[in-house]
């Protein structure tokens, strides 16, 4: 008995039966396919979305030992999200949305509330240039518009920026994988 | 009892599509200037144009091959036009744009793409598409610098895999 219960609690969590993907199927874009909250919490929980926040500018100071601090200057008030590519679905929140759910995000990874991230921005010649990085400790000061990450590198080969930067992007991916720009 | 377990939860775990995650890749496509054309919230229809966009666009892939590199933007609209036709539109890509918008609130369009148009003489790109939000759609004018991300699929660049080095996952 106990064997079988077992078995059906591997079979039912292998299923994915109780995924919180109430994402439209993207064949129907006249369909109003915004998420309500709730949705868009639980779909993060799936692991399954990639958030960008844009920024006019920012400043990347070192603090310590493998530690730096981004700040997003004009930090945008929207946060936009993709699905998975095969469903065909992105949309917008406002960015309070995923910071005051931070935690309960990126809880569930072994870098214990760090995300891992891609940072784009331009550099002097105008090209796009993404460093692979942990984002931890966000805060949000929507008064000046400022958005503030604890940084940490994600590989060592991979020196982070320092300085300021114009443009900057935040890929946040929210399953435990990672991109990197090469170019 | 071991090996009838592993066999089930392989066969459970392929049907959904849990060992068969697609690959995201990542199109930036920077503007210097961006100016929507014409945008209606009653059908959600948006088209502007990008104006002094770079030759290159950068891409990434973010699974499982941790890898990017760029590509011209001819390359680009021959991958997403040989990939995305449907039935009801010549494309259909999911895409955001994001445009700085002077002193005004930054301006952020998620949006499906319908079709693109790239002029390497003037170095522009129009795009039309259907926004996913159905309210405060930026107004008829110029919203400035701009970038567009576009998601799609990475078997849409078996190059794009093959000719980048692949990196370490977590």
């Amino acid at each position: 008995m106990k064997k079988g219960v077992i078995f059906a609690a591997l079979v039912l969590s292998s299923c994915n039966l109780f995924k919180g993907n109430s994402a439209p199927s993207g064949n129907n874009p006249s369909a109003e396919p915004d998420l309500v909250s709730k949705e868009y919490t639980t779909e993060m929980e799936t692991h399954e979305i990639l958030t960008l926040i844009h920024a006019r500018s920012g400043m990347i100071k070192k603090t310590g030992d493998n530690t730096y601090t981004l700040t997003m200057i004009s930090v945008s008030r929207y946060v936009t999200y993709f699905t998975e590519p095969t469903h065909k679905h992105v949309g917008r929140k406002a960015l309070p949305q995923l910071i005051d759910n931070w935690d309960k995000i990126f809880a569930f990874q072994d870098s214990q509330d760090k995300a891992l991230a891609v940072m784009g921005f331009s550099n002097e010649q105008g090209e796009f240039i993404g460093i692979p990085v942990q984002l931890g400790y966000p805060k949000y000061n929507s008064e000046m518009k400022e958005l503030q990450f604890t940084v940490f590198p994600y590989d060592p080969a991979i020196p982070v920026h320092e300085g300021t930067v114009k443009s900057i992007t935040l890929f946040i991916d929210s399953l435990n994988r990672l991109a990197v720009i090469t170019s | 009892m071991k090996w009838v377990l592993t066999v089930a939860l392989f066969f459970l775990r392929t049907l959904s599509g849990e060992t068969n995650v697609p690959e995201r890749i990542l199109f930036v496509i920077k503007s210097s200037d961006t100016r929507v054309d014409q945008s209606d919230p009653k059908t959600r229809e948006i088209s502007f144009t990008m104006y002094g966009v770079n030759s290159k666009v950068s891409y990434f892939i973010d699974r499982p091959i941790d890898t990017g590199g760029t590509m011209t933007m001819d390359q680009f609209i021959a991958i997403a036009a040989a990939n995305t036709e449907t039935k009801n539109f010549k494309l259909d890509i999911t895409a955001a744009l994001h445009a700085q918008n002077g002193d005004a609130p930054d301006v952020d369009v998620p949006m499906r793409i319908m079709s693109i148009d790239y002029d390497p003489k003037t170095s522009r790109v129009v795009i039309s598409g259907i926004t996913t939000v159905g309210e405060s759609l930026p107004a008829v004018g110029n919203v400035g610098e701009s970038i567009l991300i576009v998601s799609g699929l990475s078997s849409w660049c078996p190059s794009c895999i093959k000719n980048a080095p692949p990196k370490g996952v977590l």
